[in-house]
């Protein structure tokens, strides 16, 4: 069943066309890898999803409504129902780790402290930097934040997650950490779009991979007709170049 | 946090005691009935002589700690204690600005103003001048080593004068010589440039003369005679429509003041002024007033300013056209305009729109409209200084803008802006001094009292610069205890 269709989605900032009418479906459980060379609008298109960018025209369907046309308080409630992880963290320097995990159950969801503490760690477990609750975002490795980023995603229990290029601001040496991260959640069932330069992790984790390439978009249904035999001039200079 | 707390709330109240003791001397001023009252018999009724003096001028008169107490000594009390006793009555002495005596006098506030008061055409047309007690010569004031170069007029003729500027001594010191003279604001600053041979002799008047030879045994006073029609006559100064008052008052200042009477009061008045006790010991009062009122100034600038700085700085980052064109406006005027000006504006501006403002608060509210402007831009650009991941991660999470503001922007643009915010309340003190031209009576003007009180130009300075310093720099040194406070945060274990 789709959880998340985009029609003809289509984005121009002044006259540099970013998106070209993009139209795709997302289903419950999908795990979407999307590839493509720098500057193809791939960030764009994912930050579309959860209106931290306008698009210029068309429609993002979210659970039978068009969130391109919901009201900032709508949003906001939409917002909680999808999770992003950014590739500079953005974790909040000024609490701690637990706080950063907490603070939007308790103000945003209004959820008691101590339940919202319960939960935070819960989370803080899963990715493994539980025994980093008490100290400040500044004292972690890059691979410890963003995982602590994605706990802080999670915790707000989404139906889809949303990353955008998260293991592009770290040491080769974390990648794999956050990866293995993300690996569980897929497994888990977690419905992801995923904006990555990993072709290792695409191949053996996405479900489906949408190639972009100058605001267009080809959804692959199975990714290793993409790896095996991307039909396209653009894909197959795209991978020579990757692989 | 609480003893600044504890600060702003007495400058809070001290403003309002500012402008209520203003809307006193207001509401005064329109009670015409206590002119048409005659004086003596108000005195009589009452069974007191309120006298009123600016004590400032040693040795006419000017403050002195004896035994411990704070009084005012100088022989202008003793010529207020004899009017008192053979007038029968008691005596009550009412310190207050050498400005505000007239004013006093007309609106019958006191009975009398004695000051070192000199007849002038101007001052008789509001009140009445008492006969002279005491005519206060001229002299030519030189260094000791100069005394018999300069020791006729016909010397004096090559010689650089210097005058107090606007007095009687300048016309005199003009007509004395033919160099050009040199005119300057105070007394105290001829002197040093006497003492620095800027100038070859100083005209000024024989008591503020003597008082320098009492301090300092590098001046001498020269023989020559000048014109004997360039004194100052001293009265005491009397409401105009008491004349049965001022026949009493000049018959007593015939009988029991001119003379010999004042003459030994003069000695003795001469001799307290020079006190063996420290400069420091003598004069802190000052520097401590001056420098209560410098950091009150400072604190109401930069808190108001920081009120009106959000104020300017959110409308700056507004959506809305004309609010941002306003703070864009406003925030450049001001940053485009001198803070002497400023406070100019402020104090004369409110006069013209009718407004009766104290000296004080007029320098207050002038420092914070300036304040808010460079305030504005510090929080603005704090505000800018937090990266916009910020804001994007919080809104992701479902946080609202008002939300993301308070818990992830503000607390983030606190911390960016404390050192630039420090800065600028170490700006608004240094730059306090500017308000001392209305009259605010900060350090900078305080400063000025004590090279007025003391006789010594110099060593008031260099008081006043250490406290600035030690302001400043403590003011600094907290700042950067509470910013590592804040910065704890940003530690990494690397």
């Amino acid at each position: 069943m789709a959880i998340l269709e985009i029609k003809n989605l289509h984005k121009e900032y002044g006259k540099n066309t970013v998106l070209k009418s993009i139209n795709a479906t997302v289903e419950e459980g999908d795990v979407i890898a999307i590839l493509g060379p720098s500057g193809t609008g791939k960030s764009t298109l994912l930050r579309e999803l959860n209106m931290l960018e306008y698009p210029t025209s068309g429609a993002v369907i979210f659970e039978d409504q068009d969130i391109t046309k919901a009201s900032e308080a709508g949003l906001d409630k939409i917002r909680q129902d999808l999770g992003m992880v950014f590739q500079s963290f953005n974790l909040f320097p000024n609490m701690t780790v637990l706080d950063n995990v907490k603070i939007a159950l308790t103000k945003v969801k209004g959820i008691a402290d101590d339940e919202a503490t319960a939960t935070a760690k819960q989370f803080l477990e899963k990715v493994g930097v539980v025994d980093k609750v008490d100290v400040y975002p500044a004292s972690l490795s890059g691979g410890q934040q963003q995982r602590v980023a994605i706990a802080r995603a999670l915790a707000m229990n989404p139906k889809i997650m949303l990353f955008d290029e998260p293991t592009s601001a770290l040491d080769p040496e974390m990648v794999g950490e956050v990866l293995k991260t993300m690996r569980e959640l897929a497994q888990e069932g977690m419905t992801m779009l995923v904006v990555t330069h990993e072709m290792g992790f695409a191949r053996e984790v996405a479900s489906k991979i949408w190639f972009m390439s100058d605001g267009d978009m080809t959804a692959y249904d199975n990714p290793v007709s993409f790896f095996e035999n991307p039909n396209s001039e653009r894909a197959q200079n795209f991978l020579a170049k990757m692989l | 946090m609480k003893k600044w707390m504890k600060k702003v709330a007495i400058l809070l109240m001290a403003i309002g005691m500012f402008i209520s003791t203003g809307a006193g001397v207001f509401s005064v001023k329109n009670v015409s009935a206590a002119e048409t009252d005659p004086t003596l018999s108000r005195v009589k009724k009452s069974g007191k002589l309120v006298v009123g003096t600016a004590a400032e001028y040693a040795p006419y008169e000017f403050h002195a700690t004896v035994n411990g107490k704070d009084k005012i000594l100088g022989f202008d009390m003793d010529v207020a204690r004899t009017l008192a006793k053979h007038l029968g009555v008691k005596l009550e002495v009412q310190d207050m600005s050498f400005d505000s005596l007239l004013g006093a006098v007309k609106t019958g506030k006191i009975d009398m103003a004695i000051a070192g008061m000199t007849y002038t055409p101007e001052r008789a047309k509001e009140v009445n001048f008492s006969t002279p007690y005491y005519n206060d010569k001229n002299v030519v004031l030189t260094l000791k080593e100069n005394k018999n170069k300069w020791a006729t007029l016909d010397q004096i003729r090559g010689a650089k004068l210097g005058a107090q500027v606007a007095s009687s001594q300048s016309k005199l010191a003009s007509t004395l010589t033919d160099k050009k003279t040199v005119q300057v604001k105070k007394i105290t600053d001829l002197v040093m440039q006497l003492s620095q041979k800027k100038v070859d002799a100083v005209v000024l008047a024989q008591t503020s003369a003597k008082s320098y030879l009492t301090q300092s045994d590098q001046f001498a006073i020269t023989k020559a005679k000048l014109p004997i029609t360039t004194g100052n006559a001293v009265s005491t100064v009397m409401n105009k429509n008491s004349p049965v008052f001022k026949e009493r008052v000049d018959q007593i200042l015939k009988d029991h003041v001119i003379g010999a009477p004042l003459q030994k009061w003069q000695d003795k008045a001469f001799k307290q002024a020079v006190q063996k006790d420290s400069f420091i010991k003598k004069y802190m009062p000052y520097f401590i007033k001056g420098t209560e009122y410098s950091v009150g100034l400072a604190v109401i600038g930069v808190f108001f300013g920081i009120i009106l700085g959000v104020l300017f700085a959110l409308m700056k980052m507004s959506t809305i056209k004309p609010l941002k064109w306003l703070a864009v406006a406003y925030i450049e005027a001001i940053r485009g305009v001198p803070l002497l000006i400023q406070v100019f504006l402020v104090y004369f501006g409110t006069q013209v729109i009718g407004l009766d403002v104290s000296s004080f608060l007029a320098g207050a509210i002038a420092m914070f409209l300036n304040s808010a402007a460079y305030v504005a831009e510090i929080i603005r650009s704090g505000i800018q200084a937090v990266p916009a991941g910020q804001t994007e991660a919080a809104r992701s999470l479902g946080f609202t803008k008002n939300q993301t503001m308070r818990y992830m922007i503000l607390p983030q643009a606190i911390k960016n802006i404390l050192p630039a915010l420090g800065n600028e309340f170490v700006t608004v003190i240094k730059e306090g001094s500017v308000v001392s031209v209305i009259g605010v009576g900060e350090l900078t003007f305080q400063t000025s009292v004590v090279q007025g009180a003391s006789f010594k130009p110099f060593l008031p300075l260099i008081v006043t610069a250490v406290i600035y310093f030690i302001l400043t720099f403590g003011i600094t040194r907290l700042l950067n205890f509470f910013e590592k406070k804040l910065h704890k945060s940003d530690k990494s274990f690397g």
